[in-house]
């Protein structure tokens, strides 16, 4: 039998996965009655809010609270004197929960007060009276990195980092926070083989992830001492953590508790309110809840890393890439971000993940400056990188008048290649992806242009990797109950891309019973097991498997009970929809028998008929980037790679800039979709949000300032002008991947930009060097274009 | 302190309430906070992410810009007015097709939905996305949520 008739045959066998099942969450959303963590609330519970800093940098003299204590409904006021003196962060602990001695950047935390209502919660933060004396500021990435700069953590090498993120402190750019290095092969030789060497700069701005449900905690402490968080968070295990590193209270005291989740994209993979929210609780002795206000979550949150992106290529020829040299600024702002420091490592697998480059320098330098802090946004890294390379093998075929798929497929990385961290690759399908795009792109049509007028059409095409980061861990817990229903405790919260539908397919599946017989508890520490959170697209593959394994333990444990009952060989049973079957035999058991009875029934029971509970764990453990080769340890250093194509049609107006986005295609390798609806929606609504980063998002600072901390100012794709994307799925299955699935949530989001950009260059000849691509920066590259042709 | 609280009577899903308000209060504020209607959600109250949107006679509007003193006497319908069951033609095409993921824009979308389809029961799909252009949606990029929308105003209309 062929390998392809082996694989039908076993989907042919698949009862739940593979199928459109529709989403168990959304009956609720659509009624009004899913609460989030913006509707949540408890009785007698105090409203919080916070005191901001209005300066990019300054040093607190004074802070004058009397006012806002005396005021009539204050329960608690807070500055940095009433909460533990230390400083947090998943990486590097750089954060004060409340500024100290001085603020670094406009929105940071510097005082917070819970009042019987919001109204004089407000009132009382106004009442807040803080000195400031402002200290000169820089938000200009590459004016931090000089050695003159003004210096925003003088501190810094004091500072407790996690043992894979060093804080490298540099004595001649003392605002360096974090830098990694790669070296392959040897540059320098590289280059002078070369017969053509391309070398660019490009840039992108900070996007904000605009989750629509601003980001929220209610805390409350317990009069045991422990505490009790209610947050949306992507992280429910992550937060407790945080929790307890700030207030030195036992991780097993800390109970949070994740309601459904408006988005999240990344942000709120750190905390947000959530430290004040337990303080405020602490010291009022009554239920707080912080509901930041949007523009709070525009300037005191975090923000997409704006990178700017030196790239230099040897190139021979025949196309052939033999020396790229790569460095990497990342505006880090004010702090670490959370993941912040992480996305400078993990920017490189990005840039090794597509291309096999004989000679290879990356060097990714995250630095402090007085702006919002960056951290993890859906793309976490590659999205940046992706965006120069995939703009720079465009220029490169233009420059050496090569056909630009050409190019791309000469230079790819190949299965059992080694990669420039020392990865040996597993079979990536690009050629797959390529070519799906292409039969939709069409570049081997004649140019349908118009014969007159200012607009021009064009195509463009980007070829991107995202990798999902390891180590990482996923637990499930699977309890089988009495009345045929299964109750899944996972921690996963459900941020929106429809992983509690998913989890229930695979349990039912391996169950063999209907996907409504499964309920998805919700996390809570105090009951759902480990999971490290919604990020790098891992929770398919990493709880899709930790589900599957908990299902299949309890499925175990129900065909030895049944054994037992019915005397007949566990081999010889089989489950289907809560009934053990005999094979080729007549016995048979419902599951509700297998459990124990209460006295006004049977009052029977079978020995050691207990709780019935299947327990899964998945964990893969890969090798670390050595901090001065960039050599990874092992042959592995992320989970696994998926591919991803993107084209797009455009046309643009040579008088105005004006940009309309016609067509996108984006092709995505998955493995396996386990829920194909769900997936083409991450695939759409990635690469939308993309086309927001791409087009028209960024948070502008002014005297250091967030000048358009709102939805007015602040624009992000609507209905009308977004254009239909085509979602394209590839399934080349994954060898450890439940069912062959790998994530699908990033990889969309990565070639949205650089694919818009050539496009541009296809219409008009006129590239853009930084996104958002806007008329502006368009017209101006078209005219400067018109200049040089003179 | 002490403000001029207002008694004010209006119409929200079919039952009447008699409530008191500050002046300035948003109907956004009342619906969730006094009468415990969090399906109507608040996003950034400035009338510029379409998350709050209910109707007001018939009209959608955004719940967190709307003084609740403009809505005494007015008949208000927030999502938890459409149906219980989840059973409304928009609500089951969006369900269907998987057509939103974290949905927290859900409420507001189906409230424009509505809207439009009361007083044009059969839009073209330019019109359903010119009813949507205040309600972002960060999650879908919004194709399905159009084609849903479609989809339940021809269901709408064959009941009819």
């Amino acid at each position: 039998m062929s390998t392809t008739q082996q694989q039908e045959e076993r989907e042919t066998l698949l009862r739940h996965i593979g199928k459109s099942v529709t989403r168990v969450d959304l009956k609720a959303k659509m009624t009004g009655r899913a609460i989030y963590g913006y509707d949540f609330s408890l009785p007698h519970m105090l409203h919080g809010k916070i005191k901001r800093s209005p300066y990019p940098h300054a040093r607190i003299l004074k802070i004058d609270t009397e006012a806002a204590r005396t005021l009539n409904g204050v329960r608690a006021v807070i500055t940095a004197w009433d909460v533990p003196n230390s400083l947090y962060g998943v990486m590097l602990k750089d954060t004060p929960m409340l500024a100290r001695d001085r603020v670094r950047y406009v929105g940071e935390a510097v005082a917070a007060v819970a009042a019987d209502s919001l109204e004089i919660a407000e009132e009382a933060v106004d009442l807040i009276k803080v000195e400031y004396a402002p200290l000169p500021y820089v938000t200009n990435v590459e004016k931090a990195l000089e050695k003159e700069s003004v210096v925003i953590h003088p501190d810094l090498p004091t500072y407790k980092a996690g043992p894979p993120f060093p804080v490298r402190i540099d004595p001649n750019r003392p605002n360096v926070g974090n830098h990694y290095h790669v070296e392959h092969g040897n540059v320098e030789s590289g280059f002078s083989e070369a017969d053509f060497v391309v070398q660019n700069r490009f840039e992108t701005a900070a996007m904000q992830h605009m989750h629509l449900e601003p980001s929220c905690a209610v805390a409350r402490a317990e009069p045991d001492g422990r505490v009790t968080i209610w947050s949306a968070t992507q992280s429910p295990y992550m937060i407790r953590q945080q929790i307890s590193d700030i207030f030195q209270i036992s991780t097993s005291r800390i109970r949070v508790i994740a309601p459904y989740e408006g988005g999240g994209f990344g942000s709120r993979l750190e905390v947000h309110s959530e430290p004040v929210a337990v303080a405020l609780a602490m010291k009022s002795r009554k239920p707080v809840k912080v509901a930041l206000t949007r523009e709070e979550v525009f300037t005191s949150t975090l923000v997409r890393h704006p990178f700017v992106v030196y790239i230099k290529d040897g190139v021979k020829r025949d196309g052939t890439i033999i020396a790229r040299d790569m460095k990497v600024i990342l505006n880090g702002g004010a702090y670490s971000g959370g993941f912040g420091m992480s996305v400078c490592r993990n920017c490189i697998f990005g840039a090794v993940s597509t291309y096999n480059i004989a000679n290879f320098r990356f060097d990714s330098i995250r630095v402090f400056t007085n702006a919002p802090p960056g951290g993890a946004f859906r793309g976490y890294g590659s999205t940046q990188v992706d965006w120069a390379i995939e703009c720079q093998m465009d220029c490169i075929a233009n420059e050496l008048h090569l056909d630009k798929i050409q190019i791309r497929r000469r230079n790819l990385l190949h299965a059992g290649d080694r990669n420039a961290i020392g990865e040996t690759m597993k079979d990536v399908n690009h050629h797959g992806v390529v070519e799906r795009v292409l039969e939709k792109l069409r570049l081997d049509e004649p140019r349908q242009d118009y014969d007159s007028g200012p607009w021009r059409r064009g195509k463009g095409f980007a070829l991107t990797t995202k990798y999902t980061t390891a180590p990482t861990a996923s637990a499930a817990t699977v309890r089988v109950l009495d009345d045929h229903t299964v109750i899944l405790f996972v921690s996963g919260t459900e941020i929106g891309a429809g992983s509690d539908t998913i989890y229930s397919q695979i349990v039912a599946e391996e169950l063999n019973c209907p996907v409504e017989s499964v309920i998805v508890s919700g996390p809570d520490t105090m009951f759902t097991p480990f999971d490290d959170g919604a990020n790098s697209s891992r929770r398919t593959y990493y709880l899709g498997n930790a589900c599957r394994m908990a299902a299949q333990d309890a499925r175990q444990q129900i065909l030895e009970r049944a054994s037992r009952a019915l005397q007949v060989p566990e081999s010889n049973l089989m489950v289907e929809d809560w009934k053990i079957v005999e094979r080729n035999g007549s016995k048979s058991i419902k599951v509700s028998e297998l459990f124990l009875k209460d006295q006004t029934r049977s009052g029977a029971f079978l020995p050691g008929s207990g709780d019935l509970i299947g327990r899964g764990v998945w964990h893969e453990r890969v090798g670390f980037l050595d901090p001065v080769t960039g050599r990874c340890t092992t042959d592995r250093a992320v989970t696994y790679y998926t591919p991803v194509a993107t084209g797009v049609e455009v046309e643009v107006n040579e008088e105005t800039g004006f940009m309309r986005v016609l067509n996108i295609y984006c092709a995505i390798d998955v493995g396996k979709a386990i829920n194909p609806l769900s997936v083409e929606g991450q695939i759409e609504g990635g690469v939308v949000q993309g086309l927001g980063g791409a087009i028209c998002e960024e948070l502008i600072l002014q005297d250091g300032k967030p000048i358009n901390a709102n939805l007015a100012d602040y624009k992000v794709p609507l209905s009308l002008g977004t254009p239909h994307v085509q979602a394209i799925v590839l399934e080349s299955p994954e060898a450890n991947g439940p069912y062959g699935a790998r994530g699908v949530g990033e990889g969309p989001i990565t070639g949205i930009s650089p694919a818009l950009a050539n496009a541009i260059v296809d219409a008009t000849g006129a590239r853009v060097y930084d996104i958002p691509l806007t008329p502006e920066k368009i017209l101006a590259a078209i005219n400067l274009k018109a200049k040089q042709r003179k | 302190m002490a403000r001029a609280r207002k008694r004010i009577s209006l119409n929200v899903n079919g039952t009447d309430y008699s409530i008191e308000a500050n002046p300035y209060d948003s109907l956004n504020w009342i619906l969730r906070e006094e009468l415990g209607l969090t399906g109507t959600k608040r996003g950034c109250d400035t009338g510029g992410c379409g998350s709050c949107t209910v109707m007001v006679d018939g009209k959608a509007i955004y719940s967190c810009m709307y003084p609740v003193v403009k809505a005494a006497g007015k008949t208000v319908e927030t999502i938890e007015g459409l149906s219980e069951e989840g059973d409304h033609p928009l609500q089951s095409a969006i369900v269907r097709n998987s057509a939103l993921q974290c949905a927290y824009c859900g409420p507001g979308i189906i409230m424009s939905a509505k809207s439009l389809l009361d007083s044009n029961p059969t839009p073209t799909e330019t019109e359903v996305r010119e009813a949507l252009v205040g309600n972002i949606c960060r999650c879908t990029g919004y194709g399905k949520v159009v084609k849903s929308i479609l989809e339940a105003s021809i269901e709408i209309a064959k009941s009819r």
